[in-house]
């Protein structure tokens, strides 16, 4: 099995805080992995059956931080996109940006996601990248088991449990298992783990596809509720 | 020149040129229902009041698309406020794909300006993968949706994270404007059974 992992850099809210006066998050930490996607890397490494799983993220120097956990929990190599122009997107550009890296990396049997961030909580970009690839997805995956060329899944939610053909994309939820934290061997070999950053040209998506310029929907103002 | 000028006259008598309306900008609110052996799915109906309450403010018409059932559940939406019903060659039953393929085909041929579902479990998969092959941008989980109808925009209103905060989204270019609201967002609009519309196929 060979598994691409999707991985959002976020804000540490465990040292975040809202500023009523500002109304805005104010970042006092690093960036880390999003919660949910941790849950898809775990998932990715149970299900990998001795084969390769990659990582790719959409970021700027500062995510960096936030894949490094990501390699010492097992992932073998990562993509990460730090193009200037790519970044501040939104679901539909950075859907685009991962897309064109995964096609760049290969062919996969899997490719998961978590199942929604912490910063929006929307859940667009797997289902989003699943229709970029022309993958069959299933989302809010809570287990997922590999027979036969076929995923079979649960899933959280009303929809229930789903069998898919691979190649598949799953959306995995947050708390779908516990990720296993890296000891302290497997944070020093993370940081020989092969690490590309590819620019858009190399990719092949045009600046005004991807980043806040490709992005459809934009945040205009945030409020205190 | 004198002052009964139109602006138009008055531009191009100074030779700007003036671009005409071609008529074919998006028009119109689409608004998606899940239906299903018994009906369409209750928890739809608040998106059809989103989109009865923004189409009334931009002197539009709401259209509903009816995934997963067929013609026999198109006078519910009538009675709740649609003026039309879309309804694809074919009823089929929940496949992501196959209603992402239908939503997208649905707002090629009616071009509305604004797109609403309800957030169910089917949409949350169904509306990413639409909004993707439309080419623009979505925001789902809104809260509430706002019409402001001399720039023709809709505001959706969004919890982040974890509800410490409200984002307000537009969409500054790309069209259609797409929302997902959440569970109970929207109005449930009451049953009209006076109230008639038109049934628009959508071609095969």
């Amino acid at each position: 099995m060979r598994i691409a992992v999707c991985v959002k850099p976020v804000p540490d809210l465990a040292s975040a805080y809202v500023s009523k006066s500002r109304s805005e998050l104010v970042e006092q930490g690093k960036r880390v992995p999003n919660p949910a996607d941790e849950n898809a890397l775990q998932m990715a490494l149970d299900l990998r059956n001795g084969g390769e799983v990659v990582a790719f993220m959409v970021g700027g120097e500062e995510a960096q931080e936030a894949l490094r956990p990501i390699l010492a929990m097992g992932a073998d190599r990562a993509y990460l996109v730090t193009d200037p122009l790519a970044q501040e997107g939104d679901a539909l550009a950075d859907a685009k940006v991962l897309a064109a890296a995964i096609r760049r990396a290969g062919d996969f049997d899997l490719v998961l996601c978590g199942a929604r961030s912490v910063v929006h909580g929307m859940g667009q970009v797997g289902p989003r990248l699943a229709e970029a690839l022309g993958l069959p997805q299933a989302a809010r995956v809570t287990a997922a088991s590999v027979t036969g060329g076929q995923v079979q899944v649960e899933r959280a939610g009303s929809l229930g449990p789903a069998t898919i053909a691979l190649p598949a994309l799953l959306t995995v939820e947050p708390g779908a298992n516990t990720p296993q934290l890296p000891n302290a061997i497997a944070v020093m070999k993370a940081a020989r783990k092969p690490l590309e950053s590819p620019s858009l040209e190399e990719l092949g998506v045009s600046s005004d596809e991807s980043g806040l310029a490709g992005a459809g929907a934009r945040l205009r103002l945030t409020q205190v509720p | 020149m004198t002052d009964e000028m139109s602006a138009a006259e008055l531009l191009a008598a100074y030779g700007v040129a003036v671009e005409e309306e071609s008529g074919d900008e998006p028009r119109g609110v689409l608004v998606v229902l899940e239906g299903g052996p018994e009906g369409v799915n209750p928890l739809c109906w608040s998106a059809l009041g989103a989109g009865r309450d923004v189409a009334d403010a931009f002197g539009t018409r709401v259209e509903a698309l009816i995934l997963g059932a067929g013609e026999e559940v198109g006078y519910q939406a009538i009675w709740r406020g649609a003026d039309a019903v879309v309804l694809p060659p074919a009823a089929t039953s929940f496949d992501a794909q196959r209603w992402a393929e239908i939503v997208a085909q649905a707002a090629g041929e009616r071009r509305p300006e604004a797109i609403l579902m309800a957030g169910t479990d089917a949409s949350r998969e169904v509306a990413p993968r639409a909004a993707q092959r439309l080419d623009t941008g979505l925001v789902m989980g809104v809260q509430e949706v706002r019409p402001e109808p001399e720039e023709r925009v809709v505001i959706g209103i969004v919890p982040m994270y974890g509800g410490g905060l409200l984002g307000e989204y537009g969409f500054p270019v790309r069209r259609p404007q797409f929302f997902c609201l959440a569970e109970k967002a929207g109005r449930e609009p009451s049953e009209d059974g006076s109230r008639e519309g038109e049934t628009i196929w959508l071609n095969a």
